[in-house]
């Protein structure tokens, strides 16, 4: 990778982004966010005017893309064992910056330390960023509570900035760069460049002005036994919404599947808010109840992986605010926090 | 072998009292009948939740029977008569979820109906081969 | 519209100790999307709100307090009084351990629609036929067809009938058009092989979360089969032949046993559209069985009886 400052990287106006949509979605390797019932989904795009650049935070985040809900991590028959292909390359386009800041906190998680996951790293490997700078946030949005903003784009091979009617495209990377290069457009000077981009950095976001995080990991240190948590986990329905809509959630379980003589071993989803997930094979339960699960589930993002990586896990990315039916979300239990902290 | 070549698998769901006697009478009278069944027996029709018919499709079952002793003469005095409203619902409901209604029957087949019980064997295995595959895809999958 | 009243009666209820637990609704960050409140004192009442945006069915919770002693209060609409009943035919929860505060409902609001109405939509009042929208957007009047959830727009049991006290002057069910029936019609009109494209695109959508089972009063079971390691009857992995296993298994679990509250299409974060499932069984069930209103919990299901001379389509 050469060394260039994001600043010296070519820039350019895009008047109008279909040609570009259209080039890309003809590669086969696009995927990009799509109406579906009831909001927007990143999809794999065949056509380009399926391509919904308006649209609001999808509802399932695109950590999909890289750590599917279901995957074969190998198959058996009596002729041997079989591991499926690598993932191919693919452009995601459209990735907000919440969710792109989600992924280098599970980049640690599956990146780093004695134990990586090559099916995840291969498709982070794989896939080009082309994210796209928030002018829409949610009444749920709360980005910039994490130190982030609807301009964070760090990460992302090549940005898309809405602006003017059209989009200032900036690279970010090589990788951005080259795609770059076959794109139309006008070149742009890196001072207007960063100009917008510094315009989108200083946005604000309706939730972000109220969620504040300031000693909450160190004020739940001594919470674990708190009588608060038996208060907010009384109306927990105990679903897997929130884990699997969370851009930064990363439990899973191993499933075996068998049949006769084949058989696949599965990489699934798993949720910490399903009482399953702590159920041992004697059936004893480690977490018995709704305020041991929801407990675990916000030290977790609150607590302990600061303690371990010094971040926060959770981007505020507003989807267990919006889909939450019960309102148990990140954003309630961070208030509920710093109001135990207020009367202490 | 080719899916379209493939001999449909039907899995037959038999009550003990009845039907399964019934299938047994096919097989000491020498009747013959396809090889397309696997039987798997039941205390009663009334056993046979409707989640055991749609796991047999999801292991690639091509068709699903259902056999119980006449209403009236179950030897649970009534289990049948809750089968029967049971899959009176099962069956529309197969319909209405896109899968074809063709490829789940129930039958009301007594200790001594072993020719019912071979033939419904036959047409089912003759329909089911007109139908193909389930899910060819599936079928792939789970190929023995 | 009733706060105050809801605040009164959780106050008494507790100052009294006539419950030691009171269940209602509290204002989310979103004042359009109350969420459930337990509260334990007659203090917290103030924090209790009742709107037309209380949609949340707060029944189910009810299975929480079961092995817990004490009387539970608890907020019910019309239609959650249904799935209070459902949970007492199914003997899940004893009736002299819950006190109904009962509210005649007037229909609730769908968030959704109210903000593509008014964006930034803060607050509804009800004006006869109306509904007066207000928030940072202004005010704006919409008729009730507009704004209120599919659910109540063909609402027929509005005040709940068992109610141990009722907040207001009972309401009269809305005539029942049945409009789903039109849905279920559409998909029924399809062929076998469109209606299975349909699902397969629908179900493939499907996280999984379980969200429609837990909130369902129906799907009360102390364990279930689709949690069951030994034998897996569900496989978590989520290609088609399991969604598809899923969601027939769920429907066929509450078949002549779903109270029609819409609370699984309701909480569905993918919008699956779980009630043209329900329905369906709900119609076949009220046609084959010659019942009526079979949403309406009795003191045996439907498939838990026959007769003699149920339809044959067997031979």
């Amino acid at each position: 990778m050469n060394a260039l400052a994001v600043e010296e990287r070519k820039a350019v106006r895009l008047a109008d982004i279909r040609p570009v949509l259209e080039r890309l979605a003809a590669g086969g390797k696009l995927v990009a966010p799509v109406a579906e019932a009831g909001g927007f989904a990143f999809r794999r795009v065949g056509q380009a005017e399926k391509v919904r650049l308006d649209f609001y935070n999808t509802a399932e985040s695109p950590k999909d893309l890289f750590f599917p809900q279901s995957e074969v991590l190998f198959s058996y028959d009596a002729a041997g064992i079989a591991v499926p292909e690598p993932a191919g390359e693919q452009v995601l386009l459209g990735i907000r910056p919440c969710d792109l800041a989600a992924l280098p906190l599970l980049d640690r998680v599956f990146g780093e330390g004695p134990f990586r996951d090559p099916g995840y790293l291969a498709r982070r490997e794989r896939t080009v960023l082309v994210a796209v700078a928030c002018d829409r946030p949610r009444a749920s949005c709360f980005c910039t509570s994490f130190g982030l903003s609807p301009g964070h784009v760090a990460g992302a091979d090549m940005v898309l900035y809405p602006d003017e009617g059209g989009y200032l495209v900036r690279a970010q990377t090589e990788a951005g760069e080259a795609l770059m290069a076959e794109w139309p457009g006008e070149a742009v000077a890196p001072g207007e460049a960063e100009a917008v981009a510094a315009r989108y950095r200083s946005m604000e976001t309706p939730l972000g002005r109220r969620i504040r995080l300031e000693g909450v990991a160190e004020a739940l240190d001594g919470m674990f036994d708190h009588p608060m948590w038996e208060q907010i986990a009384a109306r927990c329905l105990s679903c897997g919404i929130c884990t699997y809509t969370c851009p930064t959630c990363h439990c899973f379980q191993l499933t075996d599947e068998a049949k006769g003589e084949a058989g696949k071993r599965v990489r699934c989803w798993d949720s910490c808010m399903f009482p399953e997930f702590t159920r041992m094979a004697g059936g004893h339960n480690p977490r018995p109840d709704k305020k041991a699960r929801v407990r675990q589930r916000f030290m977790h993002k609150l607590n302990y992986f600061v303690r371990r990586w010094e971040e926060y896990l959770c981007v505020g990315c507003g989807r267990c605010v919006e889909s939450c039916p019960v309102g148990l979300d990140i954003a309630y239990v961070i208030e509920a926090v710093q109001g135990v902290t207020a009367r202490a | 072998m080719s899916v379209a070549e493939r001999e449909p698998k039907i899995v037959g769901f038999l009550c003990n009292w009845c039907s399964y006697a019934g299938a047994d009478l096919a097989g000491t009278s020498r009747t013959s009948y396809p090889t397309s069944v696997r039987v798997i027996r039941v205390p009663c029709s009334g056993r046979v939740n409707p989640q055991f018919v749609l796991r047999a499709f999801q292991l690639g079952a091509d068709g699903v029977l259902v056999a119980g002793c006449h209403p009236g003469d179950c030897h649970y005095s009534t289990g049948n008569y809750f089968t029967r409203r049971r899959f009176l619902l099962v069956k529309r409901f197969l319909d209405y979820l896109g899968i074809d209604q063709r490829r789940f029957r129930l039958r009301w087949i007594s200790a001594s109906e072993g020719p019912k019980f071979a033939e419904t064997i036959r047409e089912m295995t003759e329909e089911l081969r007109q139908l193909g595959p389930r899910d060819a895809a599936a079928v792939e999958a789970h190929a023995e | 519209m009733r706060s105050e009243a809801v605040r009164a009666a959780a106050r008494r209820l507790l100052e009294e100790g006539k419950v030691v637990r009171f269940l209602g609704h509290a204002p989310g960050f979103d004042p359009t999307s109350p969420f459930p409140q337990l509260i334990t004192r007659a203090e917290e009442a103030e924090r209790l709100v009742l709107d037309h945006f209380c949609a949340p069915n707060l029944a189910k919770y009810l299975l929480d307090y079961e092995t817990q002693e004490g009387v539970t209060a608890v907020v019910l609409k019309g239609c959650d009084a249904l799935g209070l009943a459902r949970l007492l035919a199914d003997h899940r929860v004893a009736r002299d351990r819950v006190w109904v505060v009962g509210l005649p409902c007037p229909g609730m609001l769908d968030r959704d629609k109210a903000a593509a109405l008014l964006p930034g939509v803060q607050e509804a009042r009800a004006e006869g036929d109306e509904f007066v929208l207000t928030g940072a957007g202004g005010e704006r009047r919409v008729a009730a067809g507009q704004v209120l959830l599919d659910r109540c727009l063909v609402c027929a049991v509005p005040t709940p009938d068992d109610a141990d006290e009722l907040l207001g002057e009972p309401v009269p069910g809305r005539p029942v058009p049945r409009e789903e029936d039109a849905a279920v019609a559409a998909l029924e009109a399809m062929t076998s092989a469109e209606r299975k494209a349909y699902w397969t695109e629908q179900f493939s959508r499907c996280i999984r979360c379980m969200a429609c089972r837990n909130v369902c009063p129906a799907c009360n079971c102390r364990s279930c089969c689709f949690d069951s390691e030994e034998p897996r009857w569900l496989s978590r992995v989520t290609d088609g032949p399991a969604q598809e296993m899923f969601h027939f298994v769920r429907a066929l679990h509450v078949a002549g046993r779903c109270v029609d509250c819409h609370e699984c299409e309701r909480v569905c974060p993918m919008d699956i559209p779980l009630m043209k499932l329900n329905h369906k069984l709900l119609q076949d069930v009220e046609e084959l069985f010659e019942l009526e209103r079979a949403f309406v919990p009795r003191e045996v299901e439907p498939l838990g009886i026959y007769r003699p001379d149920d339809p044959e389509e067997f031979a």
